[in-house]
């Protein structure tokens, strides 16, 4: 009995250090998602506005451009941005991410991963990678994205590529997140339909198309950024939600264990007693 | 003089929005001037020296590049970069601008000379703001 009694306290013990670890994750957890999600307000404007400005050139010069970002290259492969995390404890944001890499990346593809877990996840199932931005999702570093696209931008136009799509996932409220799959390259002008165009006279200096060479390497540094953002913003989101539930489960474990310790010390005094009044009564 | 709206927006959100006279600025074809009532006019900004005119003063800043966007409502500049000459740090520029001279001596692709020669024309633009502006 009394050995029971001693390893339902060693558990609570365990249990107990466990929730203070999920307790500290979670309290970390919701300060650097009240962070991200501030960034996420600030870079709005200027995501907003590049996308705008975009769509409303792009709009009313439809037929007239010949932009080399706006035709896909038959023949060459897609690259994949894919966007994870490089720390663990974060629910299901990884396992996901994972899931719809496994349905859309194929063999011959090229993927950028950022974060670790990604690249142990690709390494496990031999798929190679570009290791060059793994940590983008730590530094948030724009001079990092600007890199990138430029080294993606410069693919493009020598027809290395047929595609640039991007994986990454997105933060619906606190509670939801979903991956998703966006195609940056060629730039899908079915996107912007939902922008009225205001101003139908527009002059380029010098012409259009040089206007658009310009823009949307702009474009697509704002877009990858915002969802960078919005994907460290989904994970620390999942990883605040899933460490308050291991917390909480934590909390309902240690009632459980505490009622089984206190009855088992009752039966042990209930057995103690009933042995010393069988010996007062024998004599 | 009438006046009208800027907004310069950056990736770390709006850098300002205020009502001015006058805008100088360099876009890839040439240096421009915008005042109010301009037609509609998109175009590619330099690296470059920009001012504006806000109420009779001229205040001046160095751009690391980015897009001038001009309607009826108001002008808007996209900058990846921008900084006041109070804001750039000109211990930071002249390290950059050694850097990327170190690199253009060095570099044997075209890619990384075209990285250098950006990097350097943005330094040296940082300092040039920084002396004159």
């Amino acid at each position: 009995m009394a050995s029971n009694m001693q390893s339902i306290k060693r558990r609570i013990k365990s249990v107990e250090s466990t929730k203070k670890i999920t307790k500290a994750m979670q309290l970390v957890a919701t300060s650097k998602l009240r962070k991200t999600r501030n960034q996420l307000e600030e870079l709005k404007p200027y995501y907003s506005m590049v996308q705008e400005t975009v769509a409303e050139i792009l709009e009313s010069n439809k037929g007239n451009i010949d932009n080399a970002y706006l035709k896909e290259n038959k023949d060459g492969q897609t690259v994949y941005i894919a966007m994870t995390s490089s720390l663990g404890l974060c629910g299901g944001y990884n396992a996901n991410v994972f899931k719809t890499i496994a349905k859309e990346i194929q063999d011959d593809d090229i993927v950028y991963m950022i974060g670790t877990k990604g690249a142990s996840y690709l390494s496990h199932r031999h798929i190679e990678y570009k290791h060059g931005y793994l940590n983008l999702n730590s530094t948030l570093d724009f001079k990092e994205i600007v890199r990138l696209v430029g080294e993606l931008t410069q693919m493009y136009r020598n027809r290395e590529i047929s595609k640039i799509k991007i994986i990454y996932t997105e933060f619906v409220n606190n509670l939801t997140f979903t991956p998703r799959v966006v195609t940056l390259l060629p730039i899908d002008t079915s996107e912007f339909d939902n922008i009225t165009v205001t101003n139908k006279y527009t002059v380029f200096e010098p012409d259009a198309n040089e206007v658009l060479n310009h823009l949307i390497p702009m474009y697509l540094q704002s877009v990858i950024y915002g969802y960078l953002v919005e994907s460290v913003t989904s994970e620390n989101a999942s990883r605040r939600m899933s460490m308050e539930n291991a917390t909480d489960n934590a909390e309902e474990l240690i009632g459980e264990l505490l009622l089984k310790y206190n009855q088992a010390r009752q039966t042990a005094i209930t057995n103690e007693i009933s042995e010393i009044v069988a010996g007062a009564n024998a004599q | 003089m009438k006046q009208f709206k800027l907004k310069i927006v950056t990736p770390k959100g709006i850098y300002k929005e205020t009502d001015i006279e006058m805008l100088n600025l360099k876009t890839t074809a040439g240096q421009i001037g915008i005042l109010a009532n301009h037609i509609p006019l998109a175009s590619a900004i330099d690296i470059s020296e920009m001012n504006y005119i806000e109420n009779g003063e001229r205040k001046t800043f160095a751009i690391a590049g980015g897009f001038v966007y001009v309607n009826d409502e108001e002008t808007t500049i996209i900058a990846n970069a921008i900084e006041s000459p109070e804001e750039i740090d000109i211990r930071r520029a002249e390290e950059a601008k050694q850097r990327a001279e170190g690199r253009l001596h060095q570099s044997q692709s075209d890619i990384d000379i075209m990285r250098a020669e950006i990097a350097l024309k943005k330094a040296i633009n940082r300092i040039y703001v920084k002396n004159n502006g």
